[in-house]
């Protein structure tokens, strides 16, 4: 129930945290909310001699428009996304999955940047920002660099943060005409983790034949994915409920699906179609008001 | 390491390793035991508090993170001569607890809802107290508590 | 009839015995007062800690606590079990250390040094041919002549497989104790406890046995508020016995050891499986005629007891049972609110529903039809009950033969159970006080759980003393107060009622008889009324309570009351009848309670939102298990999977979306048994009745609980509506 025994670092600004993080190296490891990282090192999975926390770092808390992205600090809550209305207006889906996320508790210390640097197979925000084929900072004593979200997820728990880089913001293109997007869950009964979670940005021509589709899935397999190959099936095509369910047959084709104690991998499998069905349909319309 | 923190309105400063969570430093060395100790991963709510106005769990919270930060534990819900703010009367009279050992950690999730949307659906109650676990009631009465509650406050709101 | 002292009052004349009460702890609990045994803080507190075994069957090779003792912080520590030892269940605790701060405990803990001669084990114990020797015959029955009943050729015969696997109890509050020693012979603790008068003599006789010399009048247990007990926590247990030890060890300060939440799943409590093959038969118009049943289950190492199938409808006039009892390596079982009856009423009622699908029978008329079976006293009440529970449930709207026909992916059902209990009130006693100034006191060594025990006390001594509940102090948790049997079987209220009753009315005889001469009148001629001792029927000749009282003079009324005693104010057993109305969702294969519905009788009722709680609070745990709860087992390395709460799952708020409409039998035919406990029956049927739910809406029997959404599914595709 304690962790073992840790230095506590917490940094002012961004420039010293970045010092922070290259002169502990290995030995220490960042927290925002600490809600990932509190937990493993309270049951001795982890124990960092450093603790990092970014807490302080308020010039990483914002939500805004800017040169027609939108962009989200590392450090904003999925509180502060639950309840933005600037968000609900231009990209529902952000705060339609922050609400998802965890409980009202967890939401208010939880972070977007957290949660996205943690890259747990089961949460929420990998398959948010892979729907709206986001672009995620991340900040080094060498400077910065925008990484696609399509390039981000690298494996179980790992991304493409290299060391001594700080996620520092997300951006993303607002929602554009003709378009719906969604975020539909299934929870773990206890954790409220995903077994399984697919977010679903897709914009009609104006022939209403479907233009741009994005589906990003999360709790299925090691890490988030695009469900690229039901987005093949959907893209210049008419979206008839005969082709979104034969194309949501294929969402979690090509993935190692996980099976643990809840889900066995055939029921993931299975809940993949089902769940990337559902999103699709709602996203559909909501693009037809 | 050196910090200070203000609760239920009055400030301390103590010395603290950092692993010592908020939730030991609140019941052992502020003596406040009215947050209760349920589980070991962050799942049952029985220890949240409000920090700085929002409800966390305290379990998964370093005192050292709550530096400079104001604490609202259950105690600091009665008012100065013990009078029941009205979510913890509501409890009482619509009969929102058995044990009684997830109350605090409900009542406080419920405060914070209260003060986001003082009009709230069942549904929103429901959504808002998510991440409390109650072994005893049922939840039925718990809704009921806390919808009584909304209108006692927002009738003290109205009348101010 | 003729009537007698103590008697409850009649119906009209109850005053508060009856009504809504809001629970006198209320603004304790509320306001963060209450204080649990995990809240004690004592000055000089030591923290403890255990360490435990991880193998599920080892014997204990070495121990060195040594290493432990060392570390900076540490003022005690000690062997649990000691070389030899054979450990039988993974989570077993070995050994033990106290330390300044439960930091240095944790690190401490961990410097112990064990090592384990590991022995073959068995976790699993579902698949009985795999079971080996470890399965033992728990018994074999025969009435009547069964084969011939099943080979009847107009027989409507049904077979099944159904299971209900380990849970736990999973308190909110974890098991625990602060013990420390006050001079050299005398022991304080506080327990987290639903025996708080059985406390001392169990940690005195365990001290005793290891050569401490310890009286238990010299041993003192407090809890006045327990976060939960449901069974689990009737002992002292190993680990209080060794925070007692610690705390000798470090020259008697307080040492605080509460068990952490893994620990507690996997050791301190657990409810046996009940998995079996049922076979029952009925003549074309329904009536039973047979019941056939193989049945096995688990509650650790040791044996457990044995479910009594068939349940309720015992006068099957043909009936074969045998018993399996299988010994695995699993943290050892305690009593779960009401033992063995969930399990028997899965068995049973699924059974019958099953039965009931195959003769295209309304399930609630084949349990009116065949409700005769039943103990005859209860057979009156069962058919209430049920016209109850269909009228509450709208059962003749939402009900359908079995499978939803309705197109799309949700299909709903409703399922039918019912359950018995017996809930006689146990042996106990309290002092009531009634001094010179108008101040009543009710004390016993009782215990509430969160159940009403204070809020009936209150009551009851109000009631009896004309005067409201607030006037009453009930002083509880002390195993100084008069000695009251453990808060288990539903047996608390029945007593608690029954000698709060018998020294209020003693208590008050004793106030006539010092009031009487200054009214004039003989003190039989008395009665106390609306905060008044006033001549019967006469209330301008009387006086204030408080006056009454300051009669006394110098003298305080102390009186005894106790249970069992004179006069008929409780009786035994219970019947219940419960519905579930559920909607299933074919593709993800998720349950959703849309409502539940439970007509419960339980005699007198004292408080009616004590009374009604009880019953919320067993729907909900119902619900836990019937859908969510399961003790996982891996049999490679014979551990728990899920042994914290993100896995081992509770229901939470959202969980139960839809309406508990609870209903209590009241009134003539039910009042007049008496006070009859009611913590257990709820908790029976809500398997049963969810289990015969979703079965109604899919079409197919999901035969084990919980029912999971991956069990729904696997159901769905061996038959059922698509």
């Amino acid at each position: 129930m304690i962790p073992e025994p840790f230095e506590y670092h917490s940094p002012q600004s961004l420039e010293e945290a970045l010092r922070l993080v290259t002169e502990f190296g290995e030995e220490g490891k960042m927290m925002a909310g600490g809600h990932s990282l509190l937990p493993m090192m309270k049951l001795r999975l982890a124990s960092p001699r450093h603790v990092i926390d970014l807490g302080r770092l308020s010039e990483l808390r914002y939500i805004r428009e800017s040169d027609g992205w939108i962009e989200i600090g590392a450090l904003t809550t999925h509180f502060q996304i639950e309840s933005s209305s600037l968000l609900r207006e231009k990209c529902p889906l952000l705060p339609e999955t922050a609400r998802e996320i965890g409980d009202a508790q967890v939401r208010n210390l939880g972070t977007l940047g957290g949660s996205l640097a943690h890259a747990d197979p089961a949460a929420d925000w990998p398959a948010a920002i892979l729907a709206l084929d986001a672009e995620i900072r991340a900040n080094s004593a060498g400077g910065e660099r925008w990484i696609a979200a399509q390039d981000f997820f690298v494996g179980l728990m790992t991304t493409a943060l290299a060391p001594g880089e700080i996620l520092t913001a997300v951006r993303l293109p607002p929602l554009p005409r003709r378009a719906g997007d969604t975020y539909l869950k299934l929870r773990q009964p206890a954790s409220g983790f995903a077994v399984v979670g697919v977010g679903v940005r897709l914009a009609l021509n104006e022939a209403a034949h479907i233009e741009r589709v994005a589906i990003g899935v999360t709790g299925i397999g090691p890490k988030a994915y695009r469900a690229a190959a039901v987005e093949r099936e959907l893209l210049g095509k008419p979206p008839t409920a005969r082709r979104l369910a034969e194309a949501a047959a294929r969402a979690a084709d090509g993935v190692q699906t996980n099976s643990d104690l809840f889900a066995s991998a055939e029921y993931r499998k299975h809940l993949a179609s089902v769940y990337v069905r559902r999103a699709l349909e709602l996203a559909l319309e909501r693009a037809n008001p | 390491m050196k910090i200070r923190v203000k609760i239920n309105g009055v400030t301390r400063e103590d010395d603290v390793e950092p692993r010592l969570l908020l939730v030991h430093y609140l019941r052992e060395l502020a003596g406040l035991t009215g947050t209760h100790i349920g589980c070991e991963t962050s799942i049952c709510g029985a220890c949240t508090v409000l920090m700085n106005g929002a409800a966390v769990k305290s379990c998964t919270v370093l005192a050292v993170q709550a530096d400079g930060s104001e604490i609202t534990t259950i105690e600091g819900l009665s008012g100065r001569n013990g009078q029941l703010h009205p979510l913890q009367q509501g409890f009482w009279e619509e009969h929102g607890l058995q044990c009684g050992y997830c109350t605090p950690g409900m009542i406080l999730a419920a405060h914070q809802l209260l003060s986001r949307n003082p009009h709230p659906s069942r549904a929103e109650i429901r959504k808002a107290l998510e991440g409390n676990l109650c072994r005893c009631t049922g939840y039925q009465h718990i809704v009921k508590a806390v919808e009584w509650a909304a209108e006692k406050v927002r009738a003290q709101a109205e009348h101010a | 009839m003729a009537s007698c002292k103590y008697d409850w009052p009649a119906a009209g004349q109850r005053d508060a015995i009856g009504k809504s009460t809001d629970r006198i702890d209320g603004p304790a609990k509320v306001s963060g007062r209450a204080k649990y045994t995990y809240d004690i803080n004592r000055p000089g507190m030591l923290f403890g800690k255990m360490l435990t075994c991880p193998h599920a069957h080892a014997k204990i090779k070495s121990i060195d606590v040594s290493p432990a003792l060392k570390h900076p912080g540490v003022k005690a520590a000690l062997v649990i079990q000691d070389v030899g030892s054979e450990i039988q269940w993974a989570g077993d605790e070995i050994a033990a250390v106290a330390a300044v701060d439960e930091a240095t405990a944790e690190d401490a803990v961990r410097l112990i040094r064990v090592e384990y001669d590991v022995l073959p084990h068995l976790v699993r114990e579902e698949n009985l041919s795999k079971d080996g020797d470890r399965a033992k015959p728990a018994g074999e029955q025969k009435v009547g002549d069964p084969d011939k009943a099943f080979a009847d050729p107009e027989a409507v015969i049904s077979e099944g497989f159904y299971g209900i696997p380990v849970i736990t109890h999973c308190c909110l509050e974890t098991h625990g104790n602060v013990v420390e020693w006050r001079g050299a012979d005398s022991i304080l603790t506080h327990s987290s406890t639903q025996n708080v008068s059985g406390i001392p003599s169990q940690l005195g006789a365990a001290l005793r046995a290891k050569k401490i010399n310890v009286q238990d009048s010299n041993i003192e247990t407090i809890c006045q508020y327990i976060g939960g007990g449901f069974g689990s926590k009737f002992s002292i247990d190993r680990w209080g016995v060794v925070a007692a030890e610690l705390s000798k060890q470090a020259g008697g300060k307080p040492v605080k050891l509460m068990l952490d939440r893994d620990e507690d799943l996997e050791v301190a409590g657990a409810r046996p499986s009940y998995f079996g093959h049922v076979k029952v038969a009925a003549s074309k118009d329904g009536t039973l005629t047979a019941w056939s049943s193989e049945t096995w289950g688990t509650g650790g190492p040791g044996p457990s007891g044995v479910p009594p199938v068939p349940y309720i409808l015992t006068n099957i006039p043909n009936i074969y049972k045998k018993h399996t009892s299988v010994s695995t390596n699993i943290g050892p079982a305690r009593a779960w609110r009401a033992p063995n009856h969930p399990q028997a009423c899965l068995m049973t009622l699924a059974a019958l529903d099953d039965l009931a699908a195959k003769l295209a029978m309304d399930a609630m008329e084949f349990l009116q039809k065949n409700i005769h079976l039943a103990p005859s006293y209860l057979v009156n009440t069962y058919q209430q009950e049920l016209s109850k529970a269909a009228e509450l449930s709208e059962w003749s709207k939402y009900w359908h033969p079995r499978g939803d026909k309705t197109p799309g992916h949700l299909k709903r059902g409703l399922g039918v159970s019912l359950h018995t209990w017996g809930g006689r009130g146990h042996a106990g006693s309290c002092n009531v006080i009634v001094r010179p100034d108008g101040s009543v006191t009710v004390q016993s060594g009782t215990q509430d759980l969160g159940t009403g025990t204070r809020t009936v006390i209150a009551v009851v001594a109000a009631s009896t003393f004309g005067l409201p509940v607030d006037a009453i102090q009930v002083e509880i948790g002390d195993s100084r107060y008069p000695f009251d049997g453990a808060s288990g079987g539903s047996t608390t209220v029945g007593a608690a009622s029954a000698w709060t009753r018998r020294g209020s009315v003693d208590a008050l005889n004793e106030l006539f008889a010092a009031v009487a001469p200054s009214l004039g009148v003989q003190a039989n001629q008395l009665e106390a009324r609306d905060g008044r001792i006033q001549v019967q029927g006469n209330p301008s000749k009387s006086l204030s309570w408080k006056d009454a009282c300051a009669k006394l003079g110098a003298k305080t009324i102390h009186t005894v009351g106790k249970n069992p005693g004179p006069c008929n104010l409780g009786s035994v057993g219970v019947g219940g009848v419960q519905v579930a109305d559920v909607t299933v969702d074919t593709e993800t294969g998720k349950v959703k309670i849309n409502r539940l519905v439970a007509v419960q009788d339980c005699g007198l009722i004292i408080d009616k939102l004590t009374a009604e709680s009880q019953v919320y609070g067993g729907l909900i745990m119902g619900v836990c298990y019937s859908l969510f709860e399961e003790k996982v087992m891996d049999q490679t390395i014979g551990r728990m999977l899920n042994a914290n709460m993100e896995f081992y799952k509770l229901a939470g708020i959202g969980d139960i979306g839809g309406e508990l409409i609870v209903h209590m039998m009241t009134g003539p035919g039910y009042d007049e048994r008496g006070v009859i406990g009611l913590g257990e029956p709820p908790v029976i049927s809500p398997g049963a009745a969810i289990s015969n739910a979703v079965a109604n809406a899919i079409g197919v029997r999901v035969s084990q609980l919980p029912l999971t959404p991956r069990r729904v599914l696997a159901a769905l595709a061996k038959g059922g509506i698509a």
